[in-house]
């Protein structure tokens, strides 16, 4: 890479005041680096706490569920996703994006929209049903996570996809915190 | 009987339970990858403590500044087990801290604290 490459990554990162950007397979061992950085860089102050929160859910969100994957230095297969925390001047913004199956990808819009249309006392009595319930099928956590997400986000949370190729689709998440 | 000691992690909290003291506590932020892993020794130690003494006291801190999904989970299960334990007349309480500010660990504690039948005091520190 170039000066002039460099420096366009560099000035994308400054104008969209990205914090912390990081794309590659999230092993555990990646999640707890990064929440350290994030910490010796913001604290651990209780919106920091909350903030931290949304994005350690996230990167086990991409470790857990994307459809790239790859073996990390631990031999445990990981998924591959790309995550960015920006300071928006009174917000924080904690975005992931990794690729899904297409077939996958209208169920978990599916998923997405029903979240999104609950309120606050619909949400955490679905929250409790699901915690109560075995985990579905080929779930790795108790598919909590993205329940969780809205819950902490107070319906701050924006999911969207993008067409990738024939096989993938792009799912990003987009949370927003008060600082 | 043995105490249980966990040092800390960047990931796991301190866990101590002293079967001489009879107390319990959990301190620190916990995201682990397998918490059923990590929390089934505290699980363990607690039906292993009654099983010696059914007379015995324990009471239990939870002090923890964050946790993940997965652990909310496995919280949710050690607050049940203590509920049984207390259901089954042990003398069983717990107390949960949390920082003062922290709605959401405050709200945690007082939604615990109201459901189940186990004494639990939430206090801010």
């Amino acid at each position: 890479m170039l000066a002039q490459e460099i420096m366009q990554h560099y000035t994308v990162a400054k104008s969209s005041q990205i914090l912390m950007m990081f794309k590659g397979g999230l092993s555990q061992n990646i999640v707890v680096d990064l929440g350290s950085l994030l910490q010796n860089r913001l604290g651990f102050d209780v919106k920091v706490r909350r903030m931290f929160g949304i994005f350690v859910e996230l990167a086990q969100n991409v470790k857990n569920y994307s459809a790239e994957t790859e073996i990390a230095s631990d031999g445990s297969e990981v998924g591959v996703g790309i995550l960015i925390l920006a300071d928006s001047g009174t917000h924080y913004s904690v975005n992931s994006g990794n690729l899904v199956r297409r077939a996958d990808a209208e169920r978990l819009k599916t998923q997405c929209d029903y979240l999104l249309s609950l309120d606050k006392a619909a949400l955490k009595a679905y929250h409790e049903e699901r915690i109560e319930s075995d985990p579905p099928p080929g779930s790795k956590g108790a598919g909590l996570g993205l329940i969780e997400i809205t819950i902490k986000t107070s319906g701050n949370v924006h999911f969207d996809f993008a067409p990738f190729d024939d096989a993938y689709t792009f799912f990003s998440i987009t949370a927003t915190v008060e600082k | 009987m043995e105490s249980l000691l966990i040092n800390p992690t960047t990931q796991t909290p301190r866990v101590t339970f002293d079967a001489h003291a009879g107390s319990g506590e959990i301190v620190g932020v916990s995201f682990p990858e397998h918490a059923n892993d990590f929390y089934a020794a505290v699980h363990e130690w607690i039906d292993q403590y009654f099983a010696e003494d059914t007379t015995r006291t324990l009471h239990v801190a939870f002090n923890l500044s964050y946790f993940n999904t997965g652990t909310n989970k496995e919280i949710r299960l050690l607050m049940k087990h203590l509920d049984k334990l207390y259901t089954e007349e042990k003398s069983v309480r717990a107390t949960w801290f949390y920082e003062d500010g922290d709605e959401d660990m405050e709200d945690i504690g007082k939604a615990y604290s109201t459901n189940l039948s186990v004494p639990i005091s939430v206090e801010a520190v």
